[in-house]
């Protein structure tokens, strides 16, 4: 027969002034895994566009990113007629040319930092449904005028609507203002793709987003550019995809850092619960050996303790949770190195992470308590009753 | 007795307590001494012999914006420079992503090259020359010949992702570091090999130059930028640390996430070490009151306890910082050390288990020695498979474990220092609170009390 759960909170609750102590220090480990976890999560989700998935982008072969890709304009006409491609009402390709450049620009905290100025066309708004004008007005394509994502805005400096940064040669003025769920475009700064290839001296586009009619067409249309002789030189694939890809070098890194000092403290946080529990047992040993006498069985004693110091993992975990919360949403920035720029992302606490963090913690009281409740089993009962245990 | 040893039994009384206390602590301090090396490394690389007069010109808008090769005349004619070499960072894949197969590629004019870095040697006269005649050659730093086993005559293909190329590239020598500066192993390639294969005189990321002294830099960087102002390529000058640091800063904020983890172990430990002596000093509370009945001062018992404090940490301080000098330069070292930790650990808890199973049984030869030599079984293949492994496994190394963060680990004495400040902090102020609790108490309820 099991004892009563009810036994052991009392014993928690009897003895709070040490097993306080240990619940904050399993909280901290935990409040330190759930936070190393939300910075990676708050990577992975800025590679994560929530985009349409009939987009194709298409590179240069063998270039892994944007930046590194140039795409001729003939490709542009090309494309543009190739079968399945989606069009608007209006009867419109869903065919974009756009590039990216990287600037050095001012940053909020004092030194600077590289900013993705992405040259997009007509389309590219279209093509994306999840990028919204937040504030402002659309860049006009005839003037040295750009949008900025809500990323970008947040750490860069002179980019509220109406101030000027320079690019390269000239003054730019900032005219609006756009939020991508805080995905990777929300980290970029948006401008004319043939006003700013003047800018920057260039001939070429980064690269040529598709959008096909299904899913089918999609693969298809991938299919075209891998057959076409005239686009050898080209690879297309889908854009979230693409996007998804970039997280690896990002993010890992920090995924690694978080779980490697976790564990490692959830080794020293194990031994703070086993040192309380055993203190605990042998502060009860009169105590056990009655239920003993009483005719709980050895087993039902360990599966109450172990019980005990799960339940004092659980507290730990649900404090390292609350002590952790505040930090999400809060955003940081670092760079992504497959496109050499700045990306600014938020702390993302998802409630599986929550639970995660509940789950480590109580396994820290598990396996913290198993070896003190095999000893107290072991109690021998006539030591125990003379209260020598 | 002395004082002194009966606080050093008292500190070794419960062996089991102690130790658990003491091993979480040297864990504790090998993070924070991890985690302070990897931040002292990125933020302090170790300074060169003599100070550099190195240098860096690249776009003023980013390094992804080339800058025309006749610029190097340009600057090469200016007051105060010793050289001037182009380089192109190449990047491309070899092999394929993993991080492990990552390192640097830069395309290079060899003779100016060689006297800009006057901290690199090729590794003989005959391998520079060859280098220098060899269209398609490369030269490689000297780790890069440890970690890949290049030999000269291979043939190194690298595929080009910012650039249409793919080098087909042939090891015609190798080239040692001769000061420690950890970043300037690379592979080197004739970058007129590079304007071949475009069809073209490629611009590039950056000109690296050597001043004639490092103090002219302070009035040569802003004239070359001044130099280059309203043409079509403005220049960024800085000095190579400079140049460094930016890479740094472009991680984000490093240092502030680096102090902060390390403050939250800290607190975690404090913690950890202050519960435990607690439920110490709760322990003892008659033989407290005992000692006071006896006499002893208010200032004695806090002396006692505190002194106890500090012997437990203390422990655990030099077991964590004993180890991480040894372990953390030695990253194969450490996996078969945690390895061998987790097996015992299993082993240890299933002796537990048998010994707890038979003792119901009442089969007493087995369980007697699962329950009297099972810790140390586990203990003695928990040391085998460690040496085991140490032996069998290939080396591991911090590149490829970290994704190419962090290039090696060692622990600097300022960083045991601090490990040594942690553990005196910890011993104090763990003990102090249950050390003035139990001064404070009377002796009348001391030895009333039944635990």
């Amino acid at each position: 027969m099991p004892l009563p759960l009810k036994y052991n909170v009392r014993h928690v609750a009897r003895r709070w002034k040490t097993t306080s102590m240990t619940i904050l220090a399993i909280a901290l480990v935990v409040a330190i895994f759930i936070c190393m976890l939300a910075l990676s999560n708050g990577i992975t989700h800025a590679f994560r566009i929530s985009g349409e998935p009939r987009n194709v982008i298409v590179l240069r072969s063998g270039s892994n990113a944007e930046t590194n890709s140039a795409v001729e304009r003939t490709v542009y006409d090309i494309a543009k007629v190739l079968p399945g491609i989606a069009r608007d009402k209006d009867g419109n390709a869903l065919v974009t040319a756009e590039t990216i450049n990287i600037a050095t620009l001012p940053k909020k905290t004092g030194g600077g930092g590289n900013a993705s100025i992405r040259g997009f066309g007509p389309m590219s708004m279209a093509m994306r449904p999840q990028i919204k004008l937040v504030a402002g007005r659309m860049p006009d394509p005839a003037l040295h005028e750009l949008i900025v994502g809500s990323g970008a805005a947040e750490r860069f400096a002179n980019t509220e609507i109406g101030d000027e940064i320079k690019l390269v040669k000239s003054k730019w003025k900032i005219v609006g203002r756009f939020e991508a769920e805080n995905s990777a475009f929300s980290s970029e700064l948006w401008g004319d793709v043939d006003r700013l290839n003047l800018e920057f001296d260039r001939t070429v586009y980064s690269s040529l987003l598709m959008q096909a009619d299904s899913i089918e067409a999609r693969d298809a249309l991938i299919k075209a550019f891998k057959d076409d002789q005239r686009l050898s030189k080209l690879e297309g694939q889908p854009e979230a995809g693409y996007y998804e890809k970039q997280t690896a070098q990002t993010a890992k890194p920090i995924e690694f850092l978080g779980m490697l000092i976790s564990i490692i403290m959830a080794i020293g946080a194990v031994f703070a619960a086993m040192n309380a529990m055993y203190a605990s047992i042998s502060s009860r040993a009169w105590e056990i050996s009655t239920l003993r006498v009483i005719g709980f069985s050895r087993f039902s004693i360990i599966l109450s303790f172990c019980l005990e110091s799960l339940f004092v993992g659980f507290i730990g975990g649900v404090i390292g949770a609350l002590l952790a919360l505040p930090i999400n949403g809060v955003t940081t920035g670092t760079t992504s190195w497959s496109t050499f720029s700045e990306l600014a992302f938020a702390f993302r606490i998802t409630p599986s992470l929550v639970l995660g963090g509940i789950v480590f913690a109580s396994l820290i009281g598990v396996i913290g308590g198993f070896l003190p409740a095999i000893q107290a089993s072991r109690i021998a009962i006539v030591d125990g009753l003379k209260g020598e245990g | 007795m002395t004082l002194a040893t009966y606080m050093f039994k008292n500190a070794l009384r419960n062996k089991r307590r102690t130790a658990l206390t003491a091993i979480s602590l040297a864990i504790s301090l090998t993070v924070v001494i991890f985690l302070k090396t990897i931040l002292l490394q990125m933020t302090d690389p170790p300074e060169p012999k003599r100070p550099s007069a190195r240098f860096v010109v690249r776009h003023r808008v980013s390094l992804t914006m080339g800058l025309p090769r006749s610029n190097e005349q340009k600057i090469r004619e200016m007051e105060g420079i010793v050289d001037v070499t182009p380089m192109q960072w190449f990047q491309g894949i070899y092999k394929d992503e993993k991080p492990e197969n990552w390192f640097a590629r830069f395309a290079v004019d060899p003779d100016s090259f060689f006297r800009v870095y006057d901290n690199l040697k090729p590794a003989s006269e005959e391998q520079f020359q060859a280098f220098r005649k060899t269209r398609t050659g490369c030269l490689v730093g000297r780790k890069l010949e440890e970690r890949y086993g290049f030999k000269i005559g291979d043939t190194i293909t690298i595929r080009g992702d910012i650039f249409d190329a793919n080098p087909e590239l042939k090891v015609v020598g190798f080239y040692d570091v001769t000061d420690d500066q950890p970043m300037n192993d690379w592979l080197v390639f004739q970058i007129k090999y590079l304007d071949e294969m475009l069809g073209e005189t490629t611009r590039v990321s950056s000109f690296f130059a050597l001043a004639d002294s490092p103090q002219r830099l302070e009035t040569l960087l802003p004239a070359i930028e001044e130099r280059f102002r309203n043409s079509d390529a403005e220049v960024k000058a800085e000095t190579e640390k400079a140049f460094q640091m930016s890479f740094l800063e472009m991680m984000g904020n490093v240092t502030g996430l680096i102090n902060t983890l390390v403050t939250v172990v800290v607190f975690a430990v404090l913690l950890i070490a202050a519960s435990t002596m607690a439920l110490t000093i709760k322990e003892r509370t008659r033989e407290v009151a005992t000692l006071k009945a006896l006499g002893f001062s208010r200032g004695h018992i806090l002396g006692l306890v505190v002194g106890e404090g500090i012997i437990v940490s203390t422990i655990g301080g030099l077991l964590g910082i004993g180890g991480s000098y040894v372990v953390l330069p030695r990253p194969g070292l450490l996996a078969a050390c945690a390895a061998g930790a987790i097996v015992a650990i299993i082993i240890g808890v299933l002796m537990m288990a048998i010994s707890f199973i038979l003792e119901m049984k009442q089969d007493s030869k087995v369980r007697f020695i699962a329950s009297k030599y099972g810790a140390i079984i586990a203990i003695c293949i928990g040391v085998v498979i460690t040496g085991l492994l140490v032996a069998t496994m290939p080396t591991l190394d911090w590149l490829s474990m970290s994704g190419g963060y962090v290039m090696a680990m060692n622990v600097r004495p300022q960083t045991g220092l601090l490990g040594l400040g942690i553990t005196v902090v910890v011993g104090v102020f763990s003990s102090f609170w249950p050390a003035f609790q139990a001064s404070r108490m009377s002796v009348l309820d001391g030895l009333r009390k039944v635990d």
